[in-house]
């Protein structure tokens, strides 16, 4: 049974869009010549969360990595659409707590291109992490683009769908992904065991 | 030369500007942030060539290019792209050239030498010639990016509540996809193509070939090559018939 979910967990690599990509090489393109510090800092943020993304899909990591993953990733699409895109976090999670690796960033992915980047305006994150009962949830909150704009256009849920499945893999019933969509807001709601890493020893 | 550099993320216009600045080729660099901002600034600029990005919020780079192309003095496009299969076979519709982000100075120094070798009048040729109704198309999105349906192969558009149906053939399939268009900016858009025939539908006067009333008393109508009936409401039936006789 563990085999057969540690290769379904494998086929769940974590791609990263390759939109985001060439937008970000392009970004650094451009910094090079009018903000070299800051195109240095998107180098390194960018291989940060590539080495992360090519690494094994099985592979778990202390929240406090993923977490700082995200940030790396929103300081370099922060680069790239300036006063467009806000982000608010409220953290109250355990650092030491073991989660599958890009649990987060994809998700934070999709709250960009479906939604912050394809509003004229800009528009905003929330991320709201707590623990409760040896229980971890996140809340990522996202504004969407106006009803009745092209831009607004469904996704292949791809994304999402790999974030459920590996969270399923790995807790069952415990690891959960829920979706809230309201008017202007698109909301992912993730539950899942809070695990520390000596517990998974035996594994 | 005037040259409208058209994105909406400043890192990406400031760097097309310093190629532009750095190449020498531009008398005067304007900048608009989306779609519609580019079309005011060209009816009132008037700028020889446009460095269009494709994805942006509001209004796109695809329809932007559309809107443009009806302008008496339409000027160059150059499609500006970091990733979009489908938008790259889009562009040879409407535009001089496309290039990839990060954009080299020497590809954008080769496309602007070539949009420039054309004048305006030859330019208005070419987009008249690439606009004649049979080349006419429909963007769409689809998850993978955008797709173009070329009008002729458009059966109808039918609206349900918050969408229309585009019912296409895709080589000899019947297929559709859902638009979040209005069927009244669809009419506008393609009055030459399309006829109105019922509040929720516009039907292809290519494929419209009759109107028949059923046993109710409501008129359908035939099309060529799909079954597909679709009623015609009362008040359109007149211009229907008009139509068809």
């Amino acid at each position: 049974m563990r085999a057969e979910n540690e290769a379904r967990v494998q086929a769940l690599q974590s791609r990263i869009r390759p939109h985001f990509l060439f937008n970000s090489m392009n970004t650094i393109a451009s910094l090079t010549r009018s903000n070299p510090e800051k195109a240095e800092m998107a180098v390194e943020n960018l291989a940060d969360l590539f080495r992360v993304s090519l690494s094994d899909a099985r592979k778990q990591v202390r929240l406090e990595e993923e977490i700082e993953l995200c940030q790396r990733y929103l300081e370099i699409e922060q680069l790239r659409l300036g006063e467009r895109l806000n982000v608010e976090w409220e953290l109250n999670v355990p650092d030491d707590a073991l989660v599958p690796a890009l649990l987060l960033q994809p998700l934070l992915e999709n709250a960009i291109y479906h939604g912050v980047e394809s509003q004229t305006k800009g528009g905003s994150i929330k991320i709201i992490g707590s623990e409760d009962n040896k229980k971890i949830k996140f809340i990522l909150t996202n504004s969407l683009p106006e009803k009745n704009t092209q831009q607004r256009q469904q996704g292949n849920q791809l994304a999402q769908e790999n974030v459920r499945e590996r969270l399923s893999a790995l807790y069952g019933d415990n690891g959960t992904l829920q979706i809230n969509q309201a008017d202007n807001l698109y909301q992912v709601i993730l539950q899942f065991p809070y695990e520390l890493p000596n517990q998974l020893s035996s594994k | 030369m005037k040259i409208l550099i058209v994105d909406d993320e400043k890192l990406a216009r400031d760097r097309l500007q310093r190629h532009l600045q750095e190449l020498g080729i531009a008398t005067e660099i304007f900048h608009a942030e989306n779609g519609l901002d580019a079309l005011a600034q060209s009816e009132k600029q008037n700028p020889d060539i446009i460095l269009l990005d494709i994805r942006m919020p509001g209004m796109d780079g695809i329809e932007t290019a559309n809107k443009l192309s009806t302008l008496d003095t339409p000027p160059a496009i150059i499609f500006v792209t970091a990733y979009d299969e489908y938008a790259l076979d889009a562009f040879d519709s409407q535009a001089i050239a496309y290039l990839l982000k990060p954009v080299r100075k020497e590809k954008l120094d080769k496309a602007i030498q070539s949009a420039n070798r054309l004048n305006r009048a030859q330019l208005q040729n070419l987009q008249l010639a690439n606009n004649k109704p049979n080349k006419q198309t429909l963007s769409v999105h689809i998850h993978s990016g955008i797709r173009q349906i070329e009008l002729e192969d458009i059966y109808y558009f039918f609206a349900e509540q918050k969408y229309v149906t585009v019912k296409y053939q895709d080589s000899d399939i019947i297929t559709q996809v859902l638009i979040e268009d209005s069927l009244k900016s669809l009419e506008q858009r393609f009055e030459e193509n399309f006829i109105r025939i019922h509040r929720n539908a516009l039907v292809s006067k290519r494929y419209l070939k009759a109107i028949r009333k059923d046993q109710q008393g409501h008129f359908l109508t035939e099309l060529k090559g799909i079954d597909d009936k679709l009623e015609v409401s009362r008040r359109h039936v007149a211009s229907v018939r008009d139509f068809l006789s």
